[in-house]
Parts: C-alpha cells; structure tokens; sequence
C-alpha cells in the first residue's frame, strides 16, 4: 500500500464521516421538527458547505434543493460579508436571493475556529405558511411574490449567539401556523447546532487540511462520474417542452453541449415569463435540469460541489426560468421545472445514450380550514399517490425522496380517509394510480393543481351537492388521478453536430 | 403664589416647546420624503410621547391625521412594553401591526427613545400612512381580503436601529416586502429624521431646563388639558345616551353593520362602550380596540374647544370599552385593512350622535364615509405606481352649529391636505379634469354640510382599479334634524364601452390608457331644520352654485326667482308662507 493509497482511503473515511453527520442531521431534523412537511413528507435538504462556500455534501428529498441550499447561503454571505461572526445564525427565503419559492427557507450557521470559517451546516426546508394571500403559499392566481409569501431576504436571526426576538417575532407573526413554525426553525438550529459540533470534532481529529483534501478529492470523484454518464463533446443536443399544465403556455428549449470537463446548458428560445406562478427561479432549473442529465447516476454519487459545478447554464433574463423581480414562482418547481427536465431529456436523448426520464407531475392540492376561522389555519397538503415513472417503475425522479402520506396520520390528524389507492385504468384506457379520500370532518377551503396529466375531481357530497363550487365538507369525496408518464415523456429532440 | 406662576410660565414654556418639536417633526416629514402621501398629502401625524409608570403618555402633538390622534398611544405603548428592559440611546422602534396597537398595517409607526439621566423620558413618534405593505394587492386595499395577512405584511414591534447602529438586515427585509422600495426607503428615512431632530431639540430642552422641571412642566399641562376637557364634559347633563349607525357593507357580502355608542356622562367623566354593535365580519372593516378609541376620541375632540392643548389630558377623562370579537374590537386574525375609513367614520357617528342628545350645540362635522378607490399601474420604465386618487375622497365635511360645513376634508383628515394638481400629474400617468362642488349634493340644514362634488380622474397609461364604495346604503348622518347627505357614487372608465358604475365593490378593474373614474363625492350632513336656515344663505346658495333653485325650494322650503338680470332674487313672502305650511304640516 502506498502512502498516497492510504491518504486516498483517509480522503474516503473522512468524507465518509462528513457524509454520515450530514445525514444524521437530516434524519434528527425528521424526528424534531413539528411540522409534517418536514416530518413526515421530507421537504427539506440537509448540507455542510466548505469556507469558499461550496456544497461539501448535501442530503435532500426534493430536487429543488439541489443548487437553491448553496446559492441561498452565498446570497446570505454576500449580504452579511464582513458582519458575520461566531454565534450567528442567518435565515432566507427569498426566490430573488437564491432560492426557488418563498415559503422554503433557508437557515444558515456560519462556524469558526479559531478565528477563521470552517465548515458549516446550513438546512433548507418548506414552512408550512408564511403569510401571504393563500395558506401554504401555494396561489394559483398570484402573479407578484409578495402574494405567494412574505419575503424573508437574509435575517439574523441570532447574532453572536443571541436570539434576535423581535426578528423571531416577526417570523412567526406573518404565518398563519406561528407556533409549528418557531417550532421548525428550533429544530433547524438544533440540528445544525448539532451539525456544528460534530464538524468541530472532526476537524479536530484530523485537521483542517485533511479535511479540505477530502472534500476536493470527493468533488473531483463526483464530477468525473456524473461526466462519464453524459454525451461526448462534437455535438450540440437540442430539445422543449411544453409547461405540462392545463392553464399555463409555455416551452423551454434547451441546447445541450459537452465543453471539456463541463457541460452546457443554454435556455435561449425559452418562453418569456409568465404574470402566473409558473415562473421557475434559475436554482429550480438548474435542479432539474441537473437531475435529468444524471438521472442514471445520481441516486450513487454524493451530492456535492463537484456535481453542480460540472454544469454550466445561461439563461436569458425575463424568461420563464429567470422571470424579472417580483414575478411569482410558487408553481415553478411542480410543473415548469417537470418540462425542463423533459426538454433536457430528450435532447440528452439524441445522443443515443439511454436517459431515464425523471418528468411527470402529479395533481396534488392544498387544503386548509376557512381563511380567517382562527388565528392559526393549518394547511394540509395532500399528495396521496404518484404518476408512475415513464421507464415503468416508481414515481417520477423529480417527486424527490418524500414519503406518500400516511393514510393513519391523514385520517387522525386531518380528517380525511383514503378509502382507495390503486392502479386502474380510466375510460381512455390510460393506467394509472387513483386514489380516494373522503372528508370526514371539517370545513375546507382549497386550491388544486392539476398537471395536462392526471386529475382531481370534488364530487357531490352524501347530500347531493355539488361540491366544487363550495368549501368541502363531510361527505365530500376527493378523487385524485395519477396518469403514467407518456413513455417518451412529452418531449422533442434533435442532434446538430458540432464543427 | 410667585412659584406657582414660575410654574405655570415653565409649563408654557415647556409645553409650547414641544409642540413646536412636534411641529418641527413634522416640517421634516414633509420636506424629506419621498412618497406623495407624505410630502403632498400630509396623511402623517407627528408626536412626542413620555414615560409615566408602565405606560405612554403624549405629550405633544401637531396637526396631523387626527384619526390617528390615539392609534399612535396605543402603538407607542406596544412598543414600549416589547423592548421594556432592551432599550438603548440609538434604538429606532417600528410597529405597524394592527394586533400590536395599530389601525390598519398600512400606518406604520417610528419611536425613537431620548435618555435623560440613563433612563429613556421622552418618545418622539411619526405614524404614517404607506403607499404600500406588501401582501395580495398593490396598495394594502384589499376588499377580499378574510384575514390579516391578505391585508399585507405584519410588522411586530421590530428595531430598525440598535444602539446607533442601523440593522441593515432588517430594513433590507421591510423594503423588501414593498412594492415600491424606491419610495419607502426615503420615507423611513424621513421618519426617523424626524425623530432625530427632535432627539437634538429635546435634549437641549433638557439640558436647560433639567428632567424635573420638564417632567412637572409636562404634567401641569397635561392637567390643564385634562381640567378644560373635564369642564367641557361636566357641562353636559348627567345621563346616558345611544345612539347607532350603520356602516353599508363589509365588502363579501354582510350589509347593514351595526356600530352601536353607549356615552355615558357622569359629572366631568364620559364613558364610551361599544356594547351592541355587530359582531366582527369576514370582510377588512374590522376596527381594532386602539382605532375604535382614536375615532371615539376624534368625535370627543370636535365638540371641545379647539385652543385645548392635544395630549394625554384629552384622554384621561374619556373610557372606552367595547366587547372581544365585535366589529369595533376584532379577535386576532380578522382583517383591518380598511378601518381607518369603514367602519372608523361610523364609530365617530355613532359617538355624535348619541352625543347630539346632551351637548346637541357642540356635536357636528363628523367622519366622512368615502368611497375609495385606488389604481395601479406602470410607469414607462417598468416601475409600479400605486394612485390613491386623493382628489375623490373630498368632501363630506358636515355642518355644526353655528356654521355651515366648510373646506373639503372633515376634522377626521385634519392636516391632510389635498396634492397639488400639478405635483399628482408630474408623479403620475394622470390628469385631474374635473374637481368641482356640485349642486344640491350635501345635506341640507339650518347650517349645511359643504358642499359634495363631482371629481373626474383620468389615468393615460393602462392602469387597474379597485373601488371600495361607503356611504351608499346609509349615508353620512345629520344631526339635530339636519338632513343626511346624499349617496356616493363612483363610475370606472366612464364615458366608455365597459364602463361601471360601482354597486359596493369591484377589485382590480382594467381601463385602457386615457380612461376616466367619475366621483360624485357627497357632501357632509346638516345641523338643525332647513326649515329654519336663513333664506338669504339659500339664495346665496343659489348664485354661488350650491343649490338649485328647485332644491331651495325642495330642501328648504325657499323660494328663489330669477331676476330677470341673468341673476336670482328672494321671493321672501312666498317663502314665509311656504315655510309656514311646511313647518305646520310638519307639526301634525
């Protein structure tokens, strides 16, 4: 064994350390947190990043995350740059400053040693509500941010180890589920708290520089795989796609192009931005844009600087997916991002090599207790199924990692039971997973979403009555459809060769 | 006997000093900020606070927005109790939430506490109506909102400054949350230059004069406040008196909402409860306690002497009370976005007219009930602009005893002053073509209320509006058998296909570029008979255009003739004996 064999081995153990606290913390944030958001349907993304400010390794259970956790935290850094100091602890959730929508925020814990930043934990996670027109910030008639959300840009919301009460007050006091969010944002500090220490012991164990050679080696690792995976340079692949959505127009074009040790994305011809929350932020195409390239590899390769880097994207202001401020983004990683994947897919597709398409949303609706009924209305996010992957396995790769809801948890906590979850096949002869809920107590406002593919229908309650008109009631019966992914996706590509 | 006339002198003194800081304040306002709202319409109030105990006291105040008279004391205490034991020479406070002592989110206000001796003793505060918060609509109208967060952004008791140093983060966050951030930095800006400036002011005030002396020169004025507004209460007879009123709508549907004064006079003490009015509605005209007190004490105010020095005095002799959950005292999350006009004009009515039943000769003026509508847009660059069309609010001024109704905003505006013309249409895409009285629209009296008017708007880019109508079901009340004022009414792209004639509502209306909004803007009720006006008022009523000859005739029994000159005359027999047959068939 060699000397440089053995650090390659001690490269891997530390990096293997660092991955595991990483996970770790994603697992304490699952059993801590109050919200089921986080608890039970996963929405959150773990990561440490490197003193450049690099994603070191990231844990996540939706795509979205991919690119938003770290350019959230450099937005944060950017704003604070020379007042950040140990003891500080940084929230944002803001779609203009690196994330994706407004009600997924970002808290940051900036660490020290010895007088220097070294390695830090950050959490990115979906509040169940932050204000804004519509319970849970998901409106499907918004066109300005501020209708969709507040807009949380970088706060401390510790400084120098003390809790900025009025800054906390003024979180909680603009959601409407005040309580699960000073619960959540605890939880968030806890685990990074957590995080933190541990990272501190590691450091101490072996040092600093062991440290930063292990991450760069893993860096290096991760982009020569998801490289491996991809089309050769010579040729530029072009593809679009349609917004897969009933009430929005749109296509996102892509060419596609290998340049050396990194890959180009350019989303010129793309459609313009939309006065409709279908706008999708660059870090919400990016995600998946990145997800469909390394669909055959991603779920075995970290998720870490290494991987972002190796792509490359321009995309032209004032299109969909780099709308101007203040335009709405709410919808933007549920469906405009499903059509970049598909874009990217089928262009990757024309270089012959097999891409598993990650596309297909589902319908999926968020329901709450009449607006203004109680100073904390909860909304209840209801998802119950998946549409069935276009290679015939699973849901979709950019469903993420959430859990199906728990029908036990539903019925307990929210009043509704699934009384069916199957695989049918509808009048069109189209299969596809249908799932029955019936409401069992409550009155309930909505918003639905419903994708080109797949549906939910209200029917008439016990009573007769037509329910989609009204709030829900007891009685209603809620029927989401989930149709398979068309077996090519949707999408359309064609090969030019390079010079 | 010479000390005690040192101590008044000092109080004077003292007294008069800091109504001139308020009023330096406010000079600052003006000529510092950025937004129209500011610096063209004045819809601020500037005042300078103490600590007394556990609690606020004002202690001088300028001419401002009167409705924001207790609003203001209400938020300052918040304030104060928030950061109690976390307060610092430098610190800048900001609260703008309804449920933290506010009116509605769209009026913010900024603290700054002055230390004397290590200890913070006096407050100044600037409140001011914004040209946007955040939330659902452009503007913080939001006539569907249900609950207060699709009013707009609630602001906490928050520190924008610690210690001297500006929390940057937490600005960038406000102005964040702000449709137009160009305006609301200079603004801010502005109010906590105010602040400042009286911060230099009141420290030379207490280096001169010491913290004792001015602490007691503060308290004999407060008193003198107190004694004269006692003496004006101790005039009316003991007894209790109600009265209601009824504000049209809530804006989702619920008409006819009750608001219900019980003033309750008992020697030099009156108390106000708001006992019987509807419970709270789903709609943004919810009063929160500390606006409901304001209006009450708006009313309260128009029938004391106007010399009374405004401060904690005014207050100390008037309680009110009104039951959690009710229309003029709201439970947490009801929307408030709107009570600052709807239902703040009743609460003032309701409060005089009861009033009108012990100090009939001091009750008057009242609240206006104005239709709002406000439009938004794009300037040519891309920027948003949000357009509150000031010039249709005017109106609606009622009359008092001894006098008719006068200028175009009633006592609840106080300090708000119509924008310049010239200004409106520089800052924006519009013109005002037509801003005139408008004859036979007030209601009439022995005193009438000003006279209503006819207000034409036209926006020449592509704008969007949205149109919140009051005074439409029940409209602005006289008192004493004056006549009410007629129905407001309000007409979007008027003159045009697609135009509409407003019924309670409509939000974010579209009207192409050159579109016009029509107001026909009532006038304010009247006091007493018309019966009993002089008909040489009437006539002169006539030629000036306030009054038709048939309304003379219809209204007050007066009976005009032309004068065969292009001009009119009094038929004074003619009258008397119409007027005399009125007043007898009256009588039966």
């Amino acid at each position: 064994m060699t000397v440089s064999a053995a650090d390659r081995i001690e490269e891997q153990i530390v990096y293997g350390k660092l991955a595991s606290l990483n996970r770790y913390a994603g697992e304490r944030l699952q059993r801590m947190s109050r919200s089921p958001l986080i608890a039970e349907k996963r929405a959150f993304a773990a990561a440490v990043l490197t003193p450049r400010l690099e994603l070191a390794h990231q844990v996540q259970f939706e795509p979205e995350h991919l690119y938003a956790l770290r350019d959230s935290v450099r937005h944060a850094f950017d704003f604070f740059a020379y007042d950040i100091a140990e003891g500080d602890v940084i929230v944002t959730a803001d779609p203009y400053g690196g994330g994706t929508k407004g009600q997924t925020l970002t808290l940051v814990v900036p660490t020290f040693a010895g007088g220097e930043l070294v390695p830090f934990p950050a959490i990115r996670a979906q509040m169940a509500d932050m204000g804004g027109e519509i319970p849970g910030g998901f409106n499907e008639s918004a066109f300005e941010l501020w209708q969709e959300n507040m807009r949380v840009t970088p706060l401390k919301l510790y400084a120098g180890g003390k809790l900025q009460r009025d800054v906390h007050r003024f979180l909680t006091a603009n959601s409407r589920t005040p309580d699960w969010i000073a619960a959540d944002l605890d939880a968030m500090y806890a685990c990074c708290l957590e995080t933190q220490r541990s990272i501190l012991l590691l450091l101490e164990q072996y040092g600093g520089e062991t440290v930063e050679r292990a991450i760069k080696g893993m860096f290096a690792y991760t982009s020569a795989e998801v490289l491996r995976g991809l089309p050769e340079a010579g040729s530029e692949y072009v593809g679009e796609a349609d917004i897969p959505s009933r009430e929005a127009s749109g296509t996102i074009r892509v060419r596609a192009r290998r340049d050396g040790g990194t890959f180009h994305f350019d989303f010129a011809g793309t459609s313009g931005q939309q006065s409709a929350p279908y706008n999708a932020t660059p870090q919400t195409a990016k995600a998946c844009a990145v997800i469909a390239a390394a669909a055959n590899s991603i779920d075995e390769l970290p998720i870490n600087e290494g991987l972002l880097e190796t792509f490359v994207f321009h995309f032209p202001q004032g299109c969909i997916l780099s709308p101007d401020f203040p335009a709405a983004t709410g919808l933007g990683s549920r469906l405009t991002g499903h059509a970049v994947a598909a874009a990217v897919t089928g262009a990757l597709r024309t270089s012959g090599k097999p891409f598993v398409a990650v596309h297909g949303p589902g319908p999926w609706m968020t329901l709450y207790p009449p607006i203004g009924s109680s100073p904390s209305v909860v909304p209840v996010w209801i998802d119950p199924g998946f549409p069935v992957s276009a290679d015939g396995w699973g849901p979709a790769g950019l469903s993420g990692a959430g859990r199906l809801v728990s029908a036990e948890e539903l019925e307990l906590r929210s009043g509704f039971r699934i009384d069916s979850r199957e695989r049918e096949t509808d009048e069109r002869g189209d299969e596809g997973v249908t799932v029955r809920l019936k409401v069992l107590k409550g009155t309930w406002e909505y918003q639905l979403f419903e994708p080109d593919r797949g549906s939910i229908d209200v029917s008439e309650d016990d009573h007769g009555d037509e329910g989609a008109s009204r709030p829900l009631r007891a009685g209603d019966v809620l029927t989401f459809r989930y149709a398979d992914a068309e077996p090519h996706g949707g999408q359309k590509g064609t090969v030019q060769d390079g010079e | 006997m010479a000390n005690d006339w040192n101590k008044r002198i000092l109080s004077q003194v003292v007294g008069g000093t800091l109504d001139s800081v308020a009023q330096e304040m406010s000079a600052v306002v003006t000529r510092t900020s950025r937004s129209p709202l500011f610096n063209e319409a004045h819809d601020y109030t500037t005042g300078i606070f103490d600590l007394h105990g556990n609690k606020s006291r004002l202690v001088a105040q300028a001419p401002g927005c009167t409705l924001h008279l207790y609003a203001v004391v209400s938020a300052v205490d918040r304030l104060v109790e928030a950061f109690r034991y976390d307060l610092h020479p430098g610190d800048v406070l900001l609260v703008n939430d309804p449920y933290y002592g506010g009116s509605h989110s769209l009026d913010w206000t900024i603290v700054t506490p002055v230390f004397h001796g290590r200890k913070p003793v006096l407050l100044p505060a600037v409140r001011s109506h914004m040209g946007d918060n955040g939330g659902p609509v452009a503007g913080g109208y939001n006539p569907r909102s249900r609950d207060i967060w699709q009013d707009g952004l609630r602001i906490p008791p928050i520190k924008l400054y610690e210690r001297g140093e500006k929390r940057r983060d937490v600005f960038e966050m406000i102005l964040g949350n702000n449709r137009l951030e160009h305006w609301l930095e200079g603004d801010l800006d502005a109010m906590i230059g105010a602040c400042r400036v009286a911060e230099e002011r009141i420290r030379t005030l207490l280096e001169r004069y010491g913290g004792d002396q001015v602490r007691e020169a503060i308290d004999s004025r407060i008193a003198y406040t107190e004694r004269r507004v006692r003496e004006e209460i101790g005039s009316w007879p003991d007894g209790t008196y109600t009265a209601e009123t009824f504000a049209d709508h809530d804006f989702q549907g619920r008409r006819d909402i009750r608001v219900k004064a019980t003033v309750t006079v008992k020697g030099s003490d009156l108390h106000i409860d708001f006992t019987g009015s509807s419970p709270q509605v789903s709609g943004f005209i919810n009063s929160p306690l500390s606006n409901t007190t304001s209006f009450a004490f708006v009313a309260v105010s128009t029938c004391c002497d106007e010399d009374i020095p405004i401060n904690e005095g005014y207050m100390n002799p008037v309680t009110v009370t009104a039951p959690l959950g009710t229309v003029v005292n709201p439970k947490l999350p009801a929307p408030c976005g709107h009570a600052t006009a709807c239902v703040g004009a009743e609460i003032a009515e309701a409060v005089l007219l009861a009033l009108a039943q012990c100090a009939p000769e001091r009750v008057g003026v009242n609240a206006h009930k104005l239709p709002l509508a406000y439009s938004h847009g794009e300037y040519e660059d891309g920027r948003p602009w949000v357009n509150l069309n000031f010039f249709g609010y005017t109106g609606g001024a009622g009359a008092a005893y001894g006098t008719d109704g006068w200028g175009l905003y009633p006592p609840v505006m106080t300090g708000v002053i119509l924008p310049s013309i010239e200004m409106t249409e520089y800052q924006y895409p519009c013109r005002i073509l037509k801003h005139e009285y408008r004859e036979d629209y007030t209601g009439p009296g022995k005193w009438r209320g000003a006279p209503g008017l006819e207000v034409k708007i036209q926006h020449l880019a592509e704008s969007r509006t949205s149109v919140m109508m009051a005074g439409v079901r029940n409209t602005i009340r006289g008192f004493c058998g004056g006549g009410n004022g007629p129905a407001n009414q309000v007409v979007i792209n008027d003159g045009q296909p697609g135009a509409m004639d407003v019924p309670e509502t409509v939000f974010d209306y579209p009207m192409p570029p050159n579109g016009i909004i029509t107001f026909q803007r009532s006038g304010g009720g009247g006091w007493g008979s018309p019966l009993d006006r002089d008909p040489e008022a009437v006539l002169d009523d006539v030629r000036n255009g306030y009054v038709s000859v048939d309304g003379a005739f219809r209204d007050y029994g007066v009976i005009v003739r032309e004068d065969g000159k292009g001009g009119y005359r009094l038929d004074a027999d003619a009258t008397e004996a119409h007027r005399s047959r009125l007043k007898e068939s009256k009588r039966k």
